[in-house]
């Protein structure tokens, strides 16, 4: 393997927890999840040849995952095909209290639009409003602003 | 009503911390390994990007072509001319169109500026096929006089008519095709990039 595909590789396994975390957030089953997570990787290789360091790397990591899923799921849309996330896969292990109230909420996370939804999971993703205004595009009030009315949404969307 | 929203307040960040503890769990879990990436890497090749060296050994075969035609025709060396220098330029501007695609997929500027510069390039490809349309037609003018200044006529004339226009239309079709790909590449770009404008 030439050195730039090595790095390329470590940085992929660096990262393939948030790579499947995003995925799981945008598919309704694993094959889903496997589809998506193929065409982030040729996405990100496509992009790691002339990635000029303009922008942190984790930062484009995201928005590369997020818009190839989004660009994935208005195609599936376009063929109308509806698409009931996250009802197949269940990452959150366990059956007490405090696992079926974050599965729960987790299943509300589900029920917000794709962009809601994209940026929810920035925000559980750990990321600054700095870092999540450069993901997304828009001001970081505006990131402020709207992640208050996602949480918002989340409260009003029933279980 | 404080109570409630303290409570939804730590489900939040209990989710969050949930979420944590999922990721530490898919760390520590084989997803991929080098094989599968390496596989992707291979698949990652740009397809569309690559058709652009395709140009270049037409332009010879199409040299080769015309050169016989001019002389097999009596075709006057202005027009060989004239071809040459048309088609060489839809070649070469094909072939940087194309490149920039790469850099345009790959960008990892600021998203609005990006946008703005992928929305330019759709503007310019447009541009482009709006100005090669007319000298296309210009140029199937100056071919119609040329054969006509031969004096050719009958079956010979016929048949000169015929593979111009099967030559023209396969010509027109390739130029739409790269076009409307060219085209669907940047609104797909924009399409995922532009986030923001599915926020109200």
């Amino acid at each position: 393997m030439e050195n730039k595909e090595l790095e390329f590789t470590k940085l992929v396994i660096g990262n393939k927890s948030t790579i499947y975390s995003v995925c799981y957030m945008f598919s309704k089953d694993k094959d889903q999840i496997e589809d998506l997570f193929q065409e982030i990787l040729i996405r990100l290789w496509n992009g790691y040849e002339s990635f000029r360091g303009e922008a942190n790397i984790r930062t484009w990591i995201y928005r590369v995952c997020l818009n190839t899923c989004l660009d994935q799921e208005r195609k599936m849309r376009k063929q109308g095909e509806r698409v009931p996330l996250g009802t197949d896969i269940d990452l959150f292990e366990g059956t007490d209290d405090r696992v079926l109230q974050t599965r729960q909420l987790y299943s509300r996370i589900n029920r917000l639009g794709l962009v809601d939804r994209g940026m929810i999971l920035l925000w559980l993703e750990g990321l600054s409003y700095d870092e999540i205004a450069a993901v997304v595009g828009i001001s970081v009030k505006s990131v402020s602003v709207r992640l208050f009315q996602i949480k918002n949404k989340l409260k009003s969307i029933k279980s | 009503m404080n109570n409630q929203e303290s409570s939804e307040s730590q489900e939040l960040e209990q989710l969050r911390m949930e979420y944590a503890e999922m990721k530490a769990r898919l760390d520590r879990q084989e997803i991929i390994n080098s094989n599968m990436i390496q596989m992707s890497i291979n698949r990652g090749v740009n397809s569309i990007r690559n058709n652009r060296w395709i140009g270049f050994p037409m332009l010879l075969i199409l040299f080769a072509v015309f050169y016989g035609l001019s002389r097999s025709l009596g075709l006057r060396l202005p027009f060989f001319i004239v071809t040459l220098v048309f088609t060489a330029a839809i070649v070469v501007g094909n072939y940087f169109r194309l490149g920039r695609l790469d850099s345009a997929a790959l960008s990892a500027g600021p998203t609005r500026q990006f946008i703005t510069e992928i929305k330019c390039r759709r503007v310019q490809q447009l541009r482009w096929i709006q100005i090669m349309l007319p000298l296309f037609v210009l140029w199937l003018g100056y071919f119609i006089l040329e054969v006509m200044h031969t004096g050719r006529q009958g079956m010979d004339l016929y048949i000169i008519i015929f593979s111009l226009s099967v030559g023209a239309a396969t010509g027109l079709f390739i130029s739409f095709r790269t076009h409307n790909r060219i085209i669907a590449f940047y609104d797909s770009i924009i399409a995922q990039l532009d986030l923001s404008g599915g926020v109200k």
